[in-house]
């Protein structure tokens, strides 16, 4: 059973420490692995680093639950998969042609950041061992933010546009309400989801202390 | 290039109206970004204090949308790339 991150020292010395099993571990890896893939799309990315994946239902997560549909890789479109959108969001509303420059000129610059960032919190997560996670300020900065791409990506698959739908989704996972109509994968995802937003929640207190 | 999200140190900004500065950083609500989070990077990269970020936090929340920083267009630009570097849903725009 995991325990979330707590702050052990104080100043440019404080490491935040948690306890992942070795399962916990790989699926967190494995979602942050799978959402570089997605940003390596609409970058030109050095390859993606052979990382050990979990089991199949992983790989579904973020392919989307209807992967017979998921274009390939190869597809433009998908550089337009929607998930992206919540990680790359239109810079202005009002005015279509700035919004077109802010993304000319940042975009880049913003996925090659997200990637180095993801880079940064599957090194930290997958060197290592067993049980104890501890990660110097530098690390535990980027898997907060990396558990915020992760679950935005995670938040499209599920259907996440709103408080309501987090909290059907919330609700699933808890047992209150019947998970009708959802597959295995819609009720695993979820589970992992509340499981990462509660990881980021103990991390982003910790971090702000 | 910096593993995280561009950080830095700045004063809070002059909340008057300054007639230079008409370009504002707006952060919307999301059902994703967990409340503590969203604090945190108020506090981080902008510098603000707790009772500041957790004020600008609330608006977010609550009023769906809060100006967190004002400015040159150019500097709204690079705050919103930050912010959207921390995954936060943030759009830059003339200050009505």
């Amino acid at each position: 059973m995991a325990k979330g991150f707590r702050r052990k020292g104080r100043g440019t010395g404080a490491t935040y420490a948690a306890r992942l099993d070795d399962v916990e571990r790989s699926v967190i890896v494995g979602l942050l692995v799978q959402v570089r893939e997605l940003l390596s799309t609409v970058e030109a990315a050095a390859p993606v680093q052979a990382v050990d994946l979990t089991g199949d239902e992983f790989d579904r997560i973020v392919a989307g639950f209807d992967s017979a549909e998921t274009p390939g890789r190869a597809d433009p479109t998908y550089a337009r998969d929607p998930a992206l959108h919540r990680l790359l969001p239109t810079g202005t509303t009002e005015d279509p042609d700035l919004a077109a420059q802010f993304r000319a000129r940042t975009e880049q610059s913003l996925v090659a950041r997200k990637v180095a960032n993801l880079d940064t919190a599957i090194a930290a997560l997958g060197a290592g061992t067993t049980g104890q996670v501890r990660l110097g300020k530098p690390e535990a900065v980027a898997l907060v933010v990396a558990l915020t791409d992760v679950r935005l990506v995670l938040a499209d698959r599920l259907g996440v546009d709103t408080e309501d739908d987090a909290g059907r989704v919330h609700d699933v996972v808890a047992g209150a309400s019947p998970a009708d109509g959802h597959d295995v994968s819609f009720v695993h995802a979820a589970a992992v989801y509340e499981f990462l937003a509660w990881l980021q929640e103990t991390l982003a207190e910790a971090l702000q202390t | 290039m910096s593993v995280a999200p561009v950080e830095e140190e700045r004063a809070a900004p002059d909340l008057t109206v300054q007639p230079d500065t008409p370009w504002v950083t707006i952060v919307w609500n999301d059902p994703v970004n967990l409340m503590s989070y969203v604090t945190y990077v108020f506090q981080t990269y902008f510098g603000y204090s707790k009772a500041k970020a957790d004020g600008l936090m609330m608006d977010v929340h609550t009023k769906g949308r809060a100006v967190v920083s004002s400015g040159s267009r150019e500097r709204m630009e690079v705050d919103t790339e930050a912010m959207q570097g921390y995954g936060l849903w943030a759009t830059f725009e003339k200050d009505a």
